[in-house]
């Protein structure tokens, strides 16, 4: 289940995408003005007008249980900041994404707790300039991601039943025989960091590793599959 | 005889010969964009220093041969400049032209005086402007009979103004602020004849032995007013030393007024003066991007296009937008991006490879669009929308891509939901932030790879991922992956890979490397 706090512009443009991917959410916004505007998208009907200073309203709508990501998108940095802090105490395990203006926003987030900020000025301007700069390479990862072409890139979590559990990267053939592309890997034990493939390390795949897969949907599935996930 | 006048115009009209050396007038003397003007311009300022230094020298020596042929040939340079500058102002031979055309037209007689009569006026206009006239007063007292006005000769410093564009902004302070500094002169005037007939009623009639004209007064009350004194000439009687305190307060005050007029006017200038340089050293780049509207978004933007040295300009109509981030190093201009004439005069048809339009305003970013493509209709025009519902006139306008800000920020917030290591690795690949780039390598004419199949490039032996190849006539398509052998490599394919900076590096030696030697 997925929590968006406050409807700014911003979320309700979120919102409309998550409901075209047909997943399920919630809204929190405390400004009754801002509510009129919920009800007259209707993206959702789970709507609360809570104000969330008080952690029992956090809790009632399941943020310990319930909630996978939050999303913190009210237009007041300060709301956002608050909410972010008490979500962040309430589950360690959240995921939380943030709406900020600038970097200092960002990393006041940051240390409240939120995995990740947005900055739409940011993003905008990047996008731009990606267009200017690898104009091929930004339409490619474009379309792979959020459109819907045979092409998909996948993050696999390794676990315990997993044939490449204890392998490393060397010898495992199976990306190569299912035309996958292997991106990297993300190896929680050593950092938050993701390793390029391309650094040339001969990596070893542990349980609870996350590796990156560039292909097509189908051969992801069978790949998926033959390693027995 | 009114014949041959037509037929020589029309000949004139057609010459080749006479095309091209209007051209190289017109580049030399007039078109401050070109390359001749700039070195023309140079060797003038030498020419009038060097001759104005002999004026001087003459004056206690007799000057060697050479030096007076060097004056001769000066003069002549002069002339022909001043005759050059006569034959650019007014184009004779279209005027009969469009005359004749016209009676014939409008079947009347064609009367060769009316166009004579057009043409002798249009030249005279040109004679007796202020530039001609700063022209012939510099060659005129070359002449021998004229010698008395040798000190006309001075007059030659004044091209040196004409020559440089930025000295011309200080004449422009002083044609700009004509009504004040007029008034500022009268009251001048009047305190001095003010004080000056007061002074020679009191004493000019002997009782100061050094006033013995209204002259005398004039001078004394022109260097006292000045703040200069020389103390020659002083006031004796008690009338005298007040008609002097008077002088001096109302001195101080034109003086204030005076340095407080220029000053202004000159640091309101001092911003277009740094706009056109700003503009000349935009003419010199090759390829640069416009960029309209300097915002957050464009902040971002411009960080990024300065780290990988990128050139760029940057449009903004706000004053406090531009002060709020000032780098020197940022090419900036104040003005209205939406004014054709602005746009027309930075260029767009040249090197411009790209515009960005980055307003908060959706009505002006399709003014701007607009304008841009009332000069240019390919330039490609990255456009920011601030609503989804004018995304469809923005299109229609002329923009080739649309960035709408929170669109796009709902995109990334849903990246990061679905698959957030993915998301992340690729956002860093996009970025070029540690390391690992994703590159476009274009398979460039000559290239041994060319006609090969894709299976001749060795990519094993560098540490990359290769992602698939982009054909140059199927410019959509992204083949991913594809079996290497079945690929036959053409001119300006695209490599697409993944790697780090340094292996990427490798690779593309390794391409540019294979080539055909011609």
């Amino acid at each position: 289940m997925i929590l968006i706090f406050g409807y700014s512009k911003l979320a309700a443009q979120l919102a409309y995408r998550l409901k075209k991917e047909k997943k399920e959410f919630t809204i929190i916004e405390p400004d009754k003005s801002c509510m009129e505007f919920v009800k007259k998208d209707m993206y959702t009907s789970n709507i609360y007008d809570y104000e969330c200073y008080d952690d029992s309203e956090l809790i009632n709508i399941g943020i310990q249980n319930n909630i996978k990501t939050l999303f913190c998108m009210h237009n007041n940095f300060n709301q956002n900041l608050f909410v972010t802090l008490s979500a962040r105490n309430l589950n360690k395990d959240l995921q939380i994404i943030s709406y900020c203006n600038n970097i200092n926003e960002s990393k006041k987030l940051k240390l409240a707790g939120a995995n990740t900020t947005i900055n739409p000025y940011e993003t905008a301007g990047l996008k731009i300039f990606r267009q200017i700069h690898k104009p091929m390479a930004v339409k490619i990862l474009d379309d792979i991601l959020f459109k819907n072409t045979p092409l998909d890139i996948q993050e696999i979590l390794i676990n315990k039943s997993c044939l490449l559990n204890g392998k490393t990267l060397d010898n495992i053939d199976l990306f190569e025989k299912n035309n996958l592309i292997l991106l990297g890997i993300q190896d929680k034990e050593i950092s938050n960091q993701f390793i390029f493939s391309s650094r040339g390390i001969n990596h070893k795949i542990d349980e609870d590793d996350i590796i990156v897969v560039l292909g097509y949907k189908s051969d992801i599935i069978r790949f998926k599959k033959e390693v027995n996930l | 005889m009114k014949n041959i006048v037509v037929n020589l115009a029309y000949k004139i009209e057609a010459s080749k010969l006479h095309t091209s050396f209007r051209n190289f007038l017109y580049n030399t003397l007039v078109n401050n964009s070109s390359k001749h003007k700039k070195i023309f311009d140079l060797s003038m300022i030498f020419l009038v220093i060097s001759t104005v230094g002999i004026l001087i020298y003459e004056v206690k020596h007799t000057l060697p041969d050479y030096i007076n042929y060097f004056e001769y040939f000066a003069v002549g340079i002069f002339i022909l400049e001043w005759l050059g500058r006569l034959t650019v102002s007014f184009e004779s031979h279209k005027q009969i032209i469009h005359d004749y055309e016209e009676s014939q037209f409008l079947n009347i007689k064609y009367n060769i005086f009316d166009s004579m009569k057009i043409i002798t006026k249009k030249k005279f206009d040109y004679i007796f402007s202020l530039n001609s006239i700063i022209d012939l007063l510099a060659i005129l007292p070359s002449y021998r009979p004229l010698r008395i006005l040798r000190i006309f000769l001075l007059f030659r410093l004044f091209k040196v103004l004409k020559y440089s564009s930025s000295l011309n902004i200080f004449t422009r302070v002083f044609i700009e602020k004509k009504l004040e500094l007029t008034l500022l002169l009268l009251l001048y005037l009047l305190v001095i004849f003010f004080s000056a007939t007061i002074i020679y009623i009191y004493e000019g009639n002997g009782l100061n032995d050094k006033i013995n004209s209204f002259v005398d007064a004039i001078y004394w009350s022109f260097i006292t007013v000045s703040t200069i004194g020389y103390g020659d000439i002083t006031p004796v009687s008690d009338a005298g030393r007040a008609a002097t305190i008077i002088l001096i307060l109302a001195s101080y005050t034109v003086i204030a007024f005076f340095t407080s007029i220029v000053t202004s006017s000159i640091s309101e200038k001092l911003d277009s003066i740094k706009q056109s340089n700003t503009l000349a050293t935009i003419k010199k780049l090759k390829k640069y991007i416009l960029v309209c509207g300097y915002g957050k978004t464009a902040q971002v933007l411009i960080d990024n296009l300065k780290d990988n040295n990128y050139n760029f300009l940057i449009l903004e109509n706000n004053l406090e937008a531009i002060k709020s981030h000032k780098d020197a190093k940022i090419n900036i201009i104040h003005g209205d991006a939406t004014s054709i004439s602005l746009l027309k005069k930075i260029g767009i048809n040249k090197n411009i490879s790209k515009v960005v339009v980055l307003t908060s305003d959706d009505t002006v970013n399709l003014s701007i669009i607009l304008s841009i493509r009332s000069i240019n209709s390919k330039i490609p025009i990255i456009c920011r929308s601030n609503r989804a519902k004018v995304k469809k006139k923005l299109i229609i306008a002329g923009a080739t891509n649309l960035i709408e800000l929170n669109d796009t920020a709902s995109y990334v917030a849903l990246g990061y939901l679905n698959a957030p290591v993915a998301y992340e690795a690729i956002d860093d690949i996009l970025v070029d932030y540690k390391g690992a780039i994703m590159s476009e390598i274009e398979i460039f004419e000559n290239s041994d790879f060319i006609n090969k199949p894709l299976s001749s490039i060795e990519f094993s032996n560098f540490n990359i991922n290769f992602i698939g190849i982009v054909h140059d006539n199927d410019k959509d398509n992204f083949v991913f992956n594809p079996e290497k052998s079945s690929i036959i490599l053409k001119e300006k394919d695209h490599l697409i890979l993944i790697g780090y900076e340094k292996t990427i590096n490798e690779f593309k030696t390794y391409i540019q490397s294979h080539r055909i030697i011609s």
